[in-house]
Parts: structure tokens; sequence; C-alpha cells
């Protein structure tokens, strides 16, 4: 994370509760239900390629208001309400992190960069 | 008058890219800027730079792009996380800053930068990728076959592209991926993860793919029709901060090898066995891609698209007619590819195919150039020693008879290129018949591993002379073997044949040193379109030597992002053994130089 060292660490302590205070009672509510969220499993098929999504547009505009109201709509058209209900609390720690982050030059040499 | 800038950002080498009425203008990738190898941040310099070549302002483009979709990536974060709580609080630790205080607001950040309320599309990863190598290539319809490590959910897509349309047709999602597979064999083998894959595939040669099997029947499952799944089990890229766990640490035998310490027999053969399986992997997806389009022409692009040994087997056995791969494949290329589909789907501009039948990447110098004037006054402000040879004739001979005395030339010219391969713009160059070059290059010059081989850049109508290639390779992504009219026996190894050392110094060729273990060579063909300067440099050494063939590197050392400016280039020439420099017509003498402070040149760059 880069940030002030001040803001670095009320951002990193706000982090830690949020992972121990929201993300990690749905994720073992979704474990309990069985809910992997990902293709994990490697059952007997003939394939494991799956069709691309087609979208009526190739481009798409979105602004700042839209993105958790979609990631909500998504996740409740999946069935994962617990998750859905989380998009307000998602938000506004959002709305906080943009406020303090600066981009980082750092590259992970243990992992690859994936989000 | 349509104008699109394309941006990548916050994963790995970031970039711009501008594209006027449909037609490349500029690329260029941040860290050439800021030399911050693969900087993922926000590429500010790399969009002045592009809006500066269109010689416009931010205000005059109709619209920018983002490569990628935020929003897809946020919802496969967090469903990762989900899945492994209550671990992943390391992962998450990392990626949430990032992903929630940026890329979900990206659309202000760029305006913000740009300093104009212009519009911001989005598209997908992977149609980015598609786009940047199904646009520039010279076909009029093509399959597309896109792999890397990851976009949003995708990591292997397969599309079809006809005229200005390209239509996703299916895919393969995170969490199995090659690109993820090969980079868990990176980090184990001790390669820094997204930068030093390369390295592992340069390592293959040297191994014998003992662990194939073990690979098979544990790691990836594949189907007959290329579709496969990764065995989460023996990874950590799930669940912690590495790539792979305890398990895979079992399966191969003890932990995985420090970074910097001595390479052995475990890694080569690791790094052996893993390419075969991509090798595998990759024609199957191919054949696949030929099934279901019935096209005739390929396009390739992704991370996984620079593995160029795997793309020379694609060329040789995958039954297309005609490949392209885009010479920027990883997510730089993202940017291009963003712009090329706004122009042709957003805003319906025609796309138009090259006259001439070639693609319209423009030989890939995208990048900035300098005027003589602008050098001149770049080197007296450095107080460098210079003689100005402006006659083209006078200057390729006297680089040419350099190179053949043994001299190392450090050679700056014209546009730089865009993507990681050095193409004859901001290059080293050497002598391909002397066996010496390879350990002196390596070990002098650009301070990096010894094992690691050079590539050749060949005069276009001699390639098939030299190595077993019969189509053009201007973008240094094939590797084909050395012809055996050219090999020479191989002497039995002088030491411990263990030992990397030893092995590299086997001459394996009358031109050894851009001639691997295994006899193979990552191949530039040069003719006279694309580059005419580089092209004359070639030509001069063949008329001088009788060969057409020399050692392109690329112009930096370990660690550095390729040079870009005269200055970037001074300061890497001064700090190398290096004999001579060319900037454009200016050469410049080691021994006729200023001292210079020689910082330590292992400390200054980062290593890779």
């Amino acid at each position: 994370m880069s940030t002030s060292s001040t803001n670095g660490h009320s951002a990193e302590i706000r982090l830690r509760e949020f992972f121990t205070k929201y993300l990690v009672p749905v994720g073992e509510s979704f474990s309990n239900k069985g809910i992997d969220g990902m293709n994990l499993t490697n059952d007997p098929v003939s394939t494991w390629v799956e069709s691309a999504v087609h979208e009526d547009k190739e481009l798409f505009e979105r602004e700042r208001g839209e993105c958790f109201r979609i990631l909500r709509d998504m996740w409740k058209n999946d069935e994962l309400n617990e998750l859905a209900d989380l998009a307000p609390e998602l938000f506004e720690l959002a709305e906080y992190l943009e406020t303090i982050h600066t981009d980082s030059d750092e590259i992970s040499s243990s992992m690859y960069i994936m989000y | 008058m349509t104008l699109v800038l394309g941006i990548s950002a916050y994963y790995h080498d970031s970039a711009a890219a501008i594209v006027r009425d449909g037609e490349i203008v500029a690329a260029a990738q941040e860290e050439r800027f800021t030399r911050k190898k693969h900087d993922p941040r926000f590429p500010r310099n790399a969009v002045n730079y592009c809006l500066e070549e269109a010689f416009v302002e931010a205000e005059e483009l109709d619209a920018t792009v983002f490569y990628d979709d935020p929003i897809l990536t946020f919802d496969r974060m967090i469903k990762s996380l989900l899945w492994a709580t209550p671990k992943g609080e390391g992962q998450w630790m990392r990626a949430a800053p990032s992903v929630m205080g940026s890329k979900l607001f990206i659309s202000d950040k760029i305006r913000r930068e740009l300093g104009a309320d212009v519009p911001v599309l989005f598209t997908k990863h992977h149609l980015s990728h598609a786009a940047s190598a199904f646009y520039p290539s010279p076909f009029n319809s093509a399959a597309i076959l896109t792999l890397d490590g990851v976009g949003e959910w995708a990591t292997t897509s397969i599309a079809m592209g006809d005229g200005d349309m390209i239509t996703p047709l299916c895919e393969i999602q995170y969490p199995h991926s090659i690109g993820l597979l090969y980079s868990a064999f990176t980090y184990f083998c001790g390669f820094k993860v997204n930068s030093g894959e390369y390295k592992l595939m340069g390592l293959a040669p040297y191994g014998e793919p003992r662990y194939v099997d073990t690979i098979r029947d544990n790691l990836v499952t594949i189907l007959p029709d290329g579709s496969y799944r990764l065995n989460l089990e023996y990874f950590g890229f799930l669940d912690s901060i590495k790539m792979t766990n305890n398990k895979f640490e079992e399966l191969f035998e003890g932990p995985p090898r420090k970074p910097e310490s001595l390479i052995r027999r475990r890694e080569m053969d690791l790094a052996a066995s893993v390419q075969v399986v991509t090798e595998d992997l990759v024609l199957r997806l191919v054949s696949r891609a030929k099934e279901i389009t019935s096209k005739n022409d390929l396009c390739l692009a992704g991370g996984v698209a620079l593995n160029c040994v795997a793309n020379g087997r694609v060329l040789r056995e995958s039954g297309f007619q005609r490949l392209w791969i885009q010479p920027a494949a990883g997510d730089s290329g993202g940017a291009l590819g963003a712009a090329l589909l706004a122009s042709h789907r957003h805003f319906g501009v025609p796309r138009k195919l090259s006259q001439d039948g070639n693609d319209t990447q423009r030989g890939s110098y995208l990048g900035p150039s300098y005027s003589n004037a602008e050098i001149r006054a770049a080197l007296d402000r450095l107080k460098a020693a210079y003689d100005e040879v402006d006659d083209c004739s006078e200057r390729t001979g006297r680089i040419a008879t350099a190179l053949a005395d043994g001299k190392v030339v450090g050679f700056f010219s014209g546009r730089m290129e865009f993507g990681p391969r050095a193409l004859g713009a901001r290059s080293i160059l050497g002598d391909a018949r002397s066996p010496d070059t390879q350990e002196r290059m390596n070990l002098k010059i650009k301070y990096r591993e010894s094992f690691r081989p050079f590539a050749p850049a060949v005069l276009a109508d001699r390639a098939s002379e030299y190595f077993e290639l019969n189509v053009e390779s201007p973008y240094m992504l094939l590797v084909s073997p050395v012809v055996e009219s050219h090999r020479m026996s191989q002497p039995e190894v002088d030491g411990n044949p263990e030992d990397l050392l030893a092995v590299v110094k086997q001459v394996r060729s009358d031109i050894p040193a851009v001639t691997h273990v295994d006899y193979s060579a990552r191949i530039q063909t040069v003719t006279p379109n694309e580059h005419p300067d580089f092209y004359a440099v070639l030509k001069a050494f063949e008329d001088l030597t009788g060969c057409g063939v020399l050692v392109n590197t690329s112009f930096n050392v370990r660690g550095e992002p390729i040079v870009c400016s005269p200055d970037d280039a001074y300061r890497c020439f001064m700090k190398t053994e290096m004999d001579l420099l060319v900037l454009e017509d200016c050469m410049l003498w080691k021994n006729e130089q200023p001292s210079f402070e020689k910082e330590d040149r292992l400390l200054e760059y980062e290593l890779d």
C-alpha cells in the first residue's frame, strides 16, 4: 500500500477490521452453503471451455456511482445476497481508500499481479 | 478525424497508445520514461508522449479507453478472497488499496490526469488483447487466441476476427490459467514472477523434461479439446501471497530455489518440463481455435504469446497458413488494442488493411525519436566526445568494421520500439560469429545470468540460409533451429556437465553467440522497409564478413528498462564495457570519453 505513514497505518487497521468483520463471516457462510464463486472442481465433462459472454456493446462508459450498483445487482442475480448486502460498506471503504491511496511502483516478485 | 487514446495500467507494464482515424500514431510503455521496469502506475509520461507525437491536446480526444473492466476484476478479487477466508488477509491487504482506491474510480482518475473532460470507455481485458492482435495484422479474417495470467475472469480466449468485427467465442476462466501455471514455476525456480518468465523459457533447453508426467498427473488436467483445469491444492495464489505452497514443494523435492543462488539440475528440468506442458496446451488450444473458426490465419496475444518457443511450434505444427503475433503481447499491448477497438467498433472508422500485404504495426517502432540536433545538445551537455558522421554509408561501414573487430556497439536509431523486444532502434549489437561474444555481453555488458542466450538479427533474404525458417519474423517472436550446415559437432563439456557456464561456452555453430544449447535461435528478420538504418548496418557487416547475422540484444542492463533517450543511452554506455555508441549520426568511442562516475551497476537497478 502506498500512502503516507499515518494514513497508511489507519488504512491498514481499517482494512484488517473490514476483512475480519465483513469478509470472514460471508466467506464462512458461503463455505457452509458450498458456494465457491468460481469453477474449482475437476468434474468429469467433455470440455471446460465456457462460451464467451456476448455483450451488446464491446465498449461502455461507466461512472463512479454505478460501480457498486452494478456489482450489487450482479451478486443478487447470482443469489449471492450476503455479498450483495455488503455493497454499501464496500463502496464506503473504496471511497475512503481513494482519498488516501497513491499509486505504487512496487511489483511483487512472488505473486502474479492479478488485481 | 477520430482520435482515441488507449490506456493500460495498474497490473504490469502500463502503457498508452494513440490512434488517429484507425491508424496507429504512437505507443509507449511508461517504464521507458520513469526508468522503473514494468512500471504499473498510471502512464502519465506515455500519455504525454502520445499526445505530443499526435500533436494534439487532451481536449481534442474523442475518447480515452481503459483496457480492462475494473468491476469484473473486483468481482473476481472479492469472490477469490471469500473462498480463501479465513486465510487470504495478505492478499486483501495488498490488493484492496489498488483495486478499490484506484481502479474502480479510474474514469475520474483519467480525467484528472488528462486535465480534460473526455469520454472514458471501458472494454474487456482479453478483447483488448484480441484487438491488439487482429487489427494490426495483415489478415482480413482470422482466428484469435489470447492467453495470459488472467484478465477479469478470462485466462484463455478464442475469438474470430472478420473485417472490423471481433467475435469472442469461448474462454477458460480463472483460477485455471496457463499463464499462472508458468508463473508458478517461474517463482519456484527462483525467478521473479511478472518478469522472469522468459528466463525460465531460456533455461528450459538445459534441462530434461523428467517432470512432465508429474505435472500432468498432479497439477493440470488437460482434456483432448485443449481445455484444462489446475489442481488448486498445489498453488498458493488463491489464499497466500506466493504462487506455490507446501504441497508443491513436496511434489518437487524441496523448497523453491532462492533467487540468485546456484541453478541446479532440478530447476533446469522443471523449466524443461513446464515448457513441454505449455507447448502441448498451446498447440491443443490452437487446434481448437482452428476447428471452431475454420480460418486459415491465426493471431496471438496475451503474455503467453511471448513464449516464442511455443510460437515456433505453432507456426510449424498448427495447420494455420499464417501467424501474426502482437509484438507488445503483454498488458502494454492492451492499450493499443483498446484504442483500435474503440476506433473501429465505437466510432465506426473502417479498418484499412495495408496495400502491400504487410501488417500495420509499423515495425513496432512507435515510440519517441530524437533528432541529431537534440542528440548533439544532450552530448554537449554531458561533455561527451563524439564524431558526427552524416554519410550513412561511411557510418555503417565504421560500425561494421568495429563489430567485425569484436567490438560491442550500442545502436540508437529512430523511434523506440513498443513491446519488450529491441528491434534495432534501441539495441546492443555484437558479432554472432565470435565464441566469446555471449559470455562477454552477458557478464560485462548486460550484467545478467550467463546461461541466457542472445538473439540474432538476420538479413531477411538470408534467414533460411542460417535458420529453419521460411517466413519473416520481424518482431523476434519465433524460435527456429539453426540449419544443420551451420552447426558444429559438439565437443565434450570441459568441466562439470552440470555447470551452466561450461555448457554455455561450447561452440555449437559458426554463429555461436546466437545458437542456444538446443541449436535454437529467437530470430529477427530484417528488411530495408521497416528500419533502413539497421538494415544498412547488417548489410555492411555482410559485405565485410560474408555473414548476414548479428547479435541483437536490448539496450539496457539487467533490471533496467530499455533506454529511451540519448541521456539514458549514454549513461548505459558509460557504465558498461560497450566499445562504441551510435546515436543517430553521432559516434562515440568509449576510450575517448571523459571520466564518468561509475556506480555499482548491480545496485543501481533492482535485479529482475
